[in-house]
């Protein structure tokens, strides 16, 4: 552990200028980052350039994919230039420390690189807000009592109980510290040692963080916890899941921005849910009429059912969905009603076994048997 | 070879678990077979258990596919209600004359459908399950029996006793009874004879004062069993035969018929013990309110996992254990409890129980003495063939081998060992004729009916009445009719008889029928048949679906014949639906390196090496040490007084001389790739640096394990405290140099650093050898005190003689439980030695000359290397695990991979041998074959949908899955099935969330499109 | 709804509930015919997506049946089936399905009576459940 001193009241520079010597230095070969592009854009850049680091804005709050899925689509396999930096909010963290344990990630041709967050808006429409350029994630990286309960966040933020990152190489670390003071870093692997090289990292973590950590994630439990009672008192029976989802287009594209969904070619594009006209008749005649096109609600249970055990909560699904379905709190849900019964995290450790391919002869014996 | 005179055929005499096993190795290693079985089905008495120890497995679940395999051979024959008579010739060429009883029923007709056997009028106590139910005079031996066609009872049908009834025949649409049926004598003639008759449980009467026969509450083990089974008298429900009241307390009283030589069965019948356990705990599993007690004098859990077994029983199912003697059973008349009177440490007792269950041994039945005497081998006093330690599995005339309970005491696993053993004997005769009686299969070639339209030829079962007495069969024709693709429908009387095999060949080339679905009975049963009468008209076999409209309609529908023709409708669109997307299938063939790769030099090494090199094989074995012999070169004699040294001696040149062993010592071994029937294996002789290579088919490990050095005991405090081991090295010195100074007095501590937390096995072998030193000792100098302080006495089977001979000439034992262990001093380089004498009631004092300590025998340390370059498991104790405990004793779960010898458990000389034997038989059934056929309903990848996530990897039990680099270019990496590994059990499919595997026939969007037909 | 007759879609597992299941027609055990068997391999083969199919195209229930713990043919099957199942009740309850039209039950080869008890007891349960909403609910 280690405190960076924080240069000229700037944190999102300081953090630049650690991570534009990490590229020059050689410890990385290029880091992933978000940036604010001059266009406009809030989106994702892969840096080479120790001097275009210039471009990043490490504190960058606003989320327009979650990185995972851009490092799923570049860091299937080692490179052979040297590893890469990525520098990742908790929710992405998590997503790709999933896609590491479904090999869907080489986990030796990157270095994880986490960051708090304290929430996110969305990409769209962000430039309006941030008028005052990187002086807004300044302040808004120092703004730490806004986020409680800031209805300007993306609905996920607004429930998530995870803003510091788990199962990292790095962290770097602002919440509940003064970050145009000092900003706090640490080192979780010896990858991540090497890039924290020079750095004493004897220090003790800061208590101010893990207490404003801990009052954050009260905080949004609780709000988490309402959110989803609000939607169990409407969510009883058949009729209000099909109603939940009675805006979709069968689209699919929540599964496309998914981090976790990560088939080249996704279940439903496959023979099985191709039918000829005659099924569709057949279908058509036991209801008397059935709903096209089909199979919208098979579609989000069987995502549902393959993606809750690694499901980060990070919300970009409904924040993609044309239709605007909420998906988030029942996703939300259900994915950590699903990892529970494992005791499973998911993204907490790269060593926690996926718990659909792990069993143990002595558990759930009640299963199977009569009651 | 075409000259050869010798037979290509074998015997195999029981149908028992034994028999059926023999059968099936011999068979699949090209050989013919005829398995003759007194009784009207096989099965044999693993087919009356209702569970079986230590894994609680459904006995009839994980025996009867074995009976169905064997049934469908090609090359077995079945040859049930026979008996041999005599046999003539010598090894290669004998002739064997056998009596055929009648069966009253043809077996080609019988469809198995049972309509005759409810309409016999005639009641009889039912033998099979213990007498607690009936049974017709026409009967079928168990429901699930192989074959499956009934029997007429002579002695009891009134057509044939006084030609009245008949109501069998009438009700026979088949046409299938035959009353004018003779006994008939035949000869078959074949190259060699197994032996695997079996024993029989010892008779009740053995035990009079227990009452069995008198006391209704009183049953055997076997009829426990029987009342326990799901499919028994009383469908699983544990109750009383006397007032079918669910008994509470229930006694098993151990040993009845066994080392009791006041009867003449002086050996330990080396099961029961374990049975009985089992038996409380599945009662306790039925009932939690069951209160088992088990009465016995030495708790022989002395297998793998037993004790662990035993402890369970205790702690977790509440199964008390009593050490004591019951001299008598008395039933009170008025409510039928019996009362047990007992002896034990504590003094005399008596308890009242509502049921007791006699823990029966085994007997050689007097129909196995005839057959003995028929067969002219020699049999023991008892009636066992109990054979020569090095060769378990010989008789005393060449060419007739032994296996099972016939051979002496065994339970399951020894049996099936044995049997594969004796199979391997077979062929060390028969090597020169293999596959000149076998036959081959022939079939005409494949159509390709790839691109084609479906046309589906569909046919509707009446099964006589059995379908068409209760679902509209006609209905489900015109129903059939309107699917999609279904060219050509119609109803048969019986889909299964020969006839309708040849008419169905027709429609498919007259019709040109490119898939084929027939709504009759189980596929479980029938499917194979049909598939192969697909095959024989040149149609892939998997072009094919069945729907079971009977089994699982008509039969359990019959009051609702409305519901009953619904459901079957739905049931045959289902099948329609799946066989529209049926594809051929392609059979995948491997080729095969007829060579054994054999690792470990000891006893159980070479004999593989040997026997495999017998049966006409190439092997190569490796051994670690410089020096051949394994464990056996630190012991001297057996218990039976074989001189092991000149043995093992002899044995160690045939390997090396043999021409087809190559031997390699001092081996390192760096690493085995492959899999079944393709195996190469690198390694290194130590201080040679050229490595070397061996390509092969099997692997068979007999790498052993170790003696552990003590560390209890004052062990190296003292030269007087030595090991078991080192007390027998003195033996042989003082037989071989009379004059050497004797010690006068010897104490033995048995299960040291066995039996305890930290190791919880039984070594199995301590005992025995403890009695064996005894009595060297004994007979050496009379005057020598010995005294063997023990936990248990665990001289099972046939060695419980030598342990009855040790205490008459004079040797003490004393018991001691694990609370109050012995306790060891050593004073002026003399140990010292207490303990409490459970008899006496107080501690005792020994200063013995000798104190050897019993320490058991632990895995090698090497052995977790050599599991992961194979891909096999250790159990929990660091010991070889093997495919299945009960029926699989000798094999991995990774084909190929065969196991024998210490490596796997604890084991004396005679047991590693048959083990090794066993590998050897096991191995040639892959050996034996040119290509090896894959099973065709094996997973596929799609490797444009894999993400190469691995999943499937971790969930595959048999390693068959794995992920690869698929093209170098781009480095695209896939899962990549081996079909020669895959079982199709679709775990992988399943998980599988990119829809990348389908289990062939069994695509998810079959069963999609099934599943949705019967919405329909 | 006492004329309502349930459907239910069983997948049975070759080597013992479907077994089981021929096993209670060999003794003639008598059982509701509102169940309609899928032969598969392995419990461990059913893919959950055949269950959500099955109850969204109006199925009343859904069966899987299974070897016993510690039986399986396949090893492990079962156990993986019993995970999958834990994990796939947790979402029906979770988004408000009723969890009690999906059984999962061990029953082996030599269980023909417990094979038809189950059967009896699931269809009782099911016609007191009443028919599956989505028999009606066609814009799934």
């Amino acid at each position: 552990m280690a405190m960076l001193k924080v240069k000229a009241k700037n944190p999102s520079r300081t953090l630049r200028e650690l991570f534009a010597g990490w590229l020059s230095e050689g410890r990385l070969s290029a880091m992933l980052v978000p940036v604010m592009a001059k266009s406009g854009a809030a989106t994702l850049a892969l840096v080479s350039d120790p001097a275009k680091m210039a471009e990043a804005a490490p504190l960058l709050p606003a989320m327009a994919v979650n990185a995972a899925s851009v490092v799923h689509d570049i860091a299937r396999q080692k490179g052979e230039a040297g590893r890469v930096g990525l520098l990742l909010r908790p929710c992405e963290m998590r997503a790709v420390v999933e896609l590491i344990k479904l090999r869907q990630v080489d986990a030796d041709g990157v270095v994880l690189v986490g960051i708090d967050c304290p929430g996110t808006y969305k990409a769209a429409g962000f430039r309006e807000v941030r008028t005052k350029g990187e002086e807004f994630d300044n302040e808004h990286a120092g703004g730490q009592r806004d986020y409680y309960d800031s209805p300007n966040l993306r609905t996920a933020c607004q429930v998530c109980d995870s803003s510091a990152p788990s199962a990292f190489d790095v962290a770097v670390g602002f919440l509940g510290l003064d970050p145009d003071k000092e900003l706090w870093l640490e080192a979780g692997t010896d990858k991540g040692r090497v890039l924290l090289e020079g750095f004493d990292l004897t220090g003790e973590a800061p208590a101010a963080r893990a207490k404003y950590l801990e009052a954050l994630k009260e905080r949004r439990l609780k709000k988490a916890a309402g959110t989803i009672e609000k939607l169990d008192k409407v969510m009883r029976g058949p009729e209000k899941l099909v109603g939940y989802f009675a805006d979709c287009l069968n689209c699919h594209n929540c599964m496309r921005v998914c981090p976790v969904c990560y088939c080249h070619e996704c279940f439903f594009n496959s023979s099985t849910f191709q039918r000829g006209l005659d099924e569709h008749v057949r279908t058509a005649k036991r209801k008397g009429l059935t709903r096209m096109p089909s199979e919208t609600l098979l579609f989000h249970l069987t995502r549902m059912n393959h993606m809750m055990a690694s499901c980060v909560a990070c919300g970009i699904c409904e924040d993609s969905c044309p239709a605007g379905v909420g998906l988030l709190p029942l996703f939300k849900k259900v994915s950590r009603n699903v990892q529970a019964e494992f005791g499973y995290v998911s993204g907490r450790s790269l060593e926690e076994p996926l718990p659909l391919v792990a069993f143990r002869e002595d558990e759930f014996q009640a299963v199977g048997e009569s009651e | 070879m075409a000259e050869s005179k010798l037979s290509g055929a074998a015997l195999v005499i029981g149908g028992g678990i034994g028999g059926v096993q023999s059968a099936l190795d011999l068979a699949d290693a090209g050989y013919k077979v005829y398995l003759v079985e007194r009784q009207p089905g096989i099965g044999g008495v693993m087919a009356m258990l209702d569970k079986t120890f230590p894994t609680n497995d459904c006995s009839m679940c994980i025996l009867s596919p074995k009976l169905v395999v064997a049934a469908r051979h090609r090359n077995i024959e079945l040859l049930t209600l026979t008996e041999v008579l005599g046999i003539e010739g010598e090894a290669g060429d004998f002739t064997v004359r056998l009596l055929r009883r009648a069966r009253y029923v043809n077996l080609d007709k019988c469809t198995g459908c049972g309509d005759c056997l409810a309409k016999c009028p005639v009641k009889l106590p039912n033998d099979f399950e213990g007498g607690l139910s009936e049974r017709r005079a026409i009967y079928r031996l168990y429901a699930q029996a192989v074959p499956n066609a009934p029997m007429i009872d002579a002695k009891h049908c009134l057509k044939l006793v006084r030609d009245k009834c008949g109501a069998c025949a009438k009700n026979c649409k088949a046409g299938a009874i035959e009353y004018g049926q003779q006994d008939e004598e035949v000869s078959v003639r074949v190259g060699a004879v197994v032996v695997a008759a079996g024993s029989q449980v010892a008779p009740t009467a053995l035990r009079r004062e227990y009452g069995h026969g008198r006391y209704p509450n009183v049953v055997t083990s076997l009829e426990f069993e029987r009342i326990l089974s799901a499919s028994g008298p009383f469908s699983g429900h544990v109750q009383r035969p006397s007032d079918g009241r669910k008994p509470e307390r229930i006694a098993w009283l151990q040993c009845v018929g066994s080392r009791d030589e006041s009867v003449e069965k002086g050996y330990c019948s080396a099961m029961c013990c374990m049975y009985a356990v089992k038996e409380a705990v599945i009662a306790r599993e039925h009932m939690g309110s069951v209160e088992p007690t088990v009465f016995y004098m030495d708790m022989r859990s002395y297998g793998k996992d037993f004790d662990r077994y035993v402890e369970r029983a205790e702690k977790q199912y509440g199964v008390r254990l009593v050490r004591a003697r019951v001299p008598e059973v008395r039933e009170d008349q008025r409510t039928r409890d019996l009362v047990v009177r007992y002896a034990s440490d504590a003094g005399a007792g008596a308890e009242r129980f509502d049921m007791v269950v006699l823990s029966c041994g085994l007997v050689p039945p007097a129909e196995m003495v005839e057959l003995g005497r028929r067969l002219d081998i020699k049999l023991d006093r008892f009636g066992f063939v109990a054979g020569d330690n090095w060769d378990p599995v010989a008789s005393s005339r060449p060419g007739i081998s032994v296996a099972g309970s016939f051979q002496s005491p065994m339970a399951i696993p020894e049996t099936v060992t044995g049997a594969s053993g004796a199979a391997a004997a077979v062929e060390s005769v028969l090597a020169e004729v293999r596959g000149k009686d076998a036959v081959a299969e022939e079939l005409p070639p494949e159509r390709d009916v790839r691109g084609e339209a479906p046309r589906i030829g569909a046919f509707i079962c009446h099964c006589g009445v059995n379908i068409g007495g209760v679902v509209d069969v006609p209905a489900v024709v015109e129903h059939v009719k309107t699917l999609p693709f279904v060219v050509y429908a119609d109803e048969n009387l019986y889909s299964c008889s020969g006839d309708t095999q040849e008419r169905l060949k027709e429609l498919i080339r007259e019709h040109r029928l490119n898939r084929v679905m027939i709504a009759s009975c189980s596929p479980r049963t029938h499917e194979p048949l049909f598939q192969a009468t697909l095959a024989e008209a040149g149609l892939n076999p998997h072009l094919f679906a069945m729907a079971n409209i009977r089994d699982q309609c008509s039969w359990v529908h019959m009051k609702e014949p409305e519901q009953a023709t619904a459901k079957a409708r739905e049931l045959v669109s289902a099948a329609i639906a799946r066989v529209v997307r049926q594809s051929p299938l392609p059979k995948v063939k491997l080729p095969v390196k007829k060579a054994a790769l054999v690792l470990g030099g000891g006893i159980a090494g070479l004999t593989s090496a040997l026997a495999i090199a017998d049966e006409g094989f190439d092997v190569c074995l490796l051994e670690r040490e410089a020096e051949l012999g394994g464990q056996a070169l630190s012991i001297f004699t057996t218990a039976e007084g074989d001189d092991v040294r000149a043995r093992l001696k002899a044995t160690i040149e045939r390997t090396k001389q043999h021409s087809r062993i190559a031997v390699h010592t001092n081996v390192a071994l760096d690493g085995i790739d492959g899999f079944v029937g393709n195996y190469r294996t690198t390694f290194h002789v130590r201080g040679a640096d050229k490595p070397m290579e061996y390509e092969h088919g099997v692997v068979v490990v007999a790498t052993g394990a170790e003696y552990r050095q003590p560390t209890e005991y004052q062990y190296g405090a003292s030269d007087c405290v030595i090991t078991q081991r080192q007390l027998e090295e003195m033996v042989e010195a003082y037989r071989r140099n009379p004059k050497t100074e004797r010690p006068g007095s010897v104490v033995m501590i048995q299960c040291v650093g066995s039996r305890e937390p930290k190791r919880p096995w039984c070594s199995r072998i301590c005992c025995a050898e403890a009695v064996k030193n005894a009595i060297a000792l004994k007979e050496l100098n009379p005057e020598t005190e010995v005294h063997v302080l023990y936990r248990d006495i665990r001289t099972y089977g046939l060695r419980e003689e030598h342990y009855r001979r040790a205490r008459g000439l004079g040797v003490v034992f004393i018991r001691y439980t694990p609370e109050e262990k012995p306790e060891v001093r050593v004073e002026d380089g003399r140990p010292i030695v207490t303990v409490r004498d459970p008899i006496l009631g107080r501690r005792i004092r020994f200063r013995p000359d000798i104190l050897a300590l019993s320490s058991g025998i632990v895995p090698r340390a090497g052995a977790k290397e050599l599991a992961m370059m194979l891909k096999v498991p250790l159990n929990a104790d660091g010991f070889f695990l093997e495919a299945h405990m009960k029926l699989r004793p000798v094999d991995f779960a990774t084909e190929g991979v065969y196991m024998a010898g210490l490596a796997h458990f604890p084991k004396f000389i005679d047991e590693a041998v048959a083990q090794a034997r066993a590998a050897a038989g096991r191995a040639a059934t892959v050996l034996s074959r040119d290509t090896l056929e894959a099973e065709a309903t094996v997973a596929h990848v799609d490797r444009e949908r894999c993400t190469a996530c691995r999943m499937c990897e971790t969930l595959c039990a048999y390693r068959a899955i794995e992920v690869k680099v698929v093209n170098e270019t781009f480095g695209t990496r896939s899962a990549v099935v081996n079909e020669a590994l895959c079982k199709g059990c679709g775990a992988c499919a399943a998980n599988c969330r990119c829809s990348a595997i389908d289990i062939r026939g069994f695509t998810n969007e079959n069963i999609c499109r099934e599943l949705t037909a019967l919405l329909d | 709804m006492a004329d309502f007759e349930p459907r239910i879609v069983g997948f049975l597992c070759n080597w013992c509930t479907y077994a089981g299941a021929d096993l209670a027609g060999t003794s003639r055990m008598q059982y509701p015919p509102n169940m309609r068997p899928i032969r598969v391999m392995c419990s461990g083969s059913v893919d959950s997506v055949y269950l959500l199919r099955a109850l969204l195209e109006g199925a009343d229930g859904v069966f899987i049946g299974g070897c016993h713990p510690g039986d399986c043919h396949y090893v492990s099957g079962n156990y993986k089936a019993r995970r999958r199942m834990v994990a796939f009740k947790s979402i029906l309850r979770s988004v408000g399905l009723d969890e009690d039209r999906v059984w999962l039950r061990w029953i082996s080869a030599a269980e023909g009576r417990k094979f038809a008890d189950t059967i009896t007891a699931m269809t009782d349960e099911l016609k007191r459940k009443g028919p599956s909403p989505f028999r009606e609910q066609w814009d799934v």
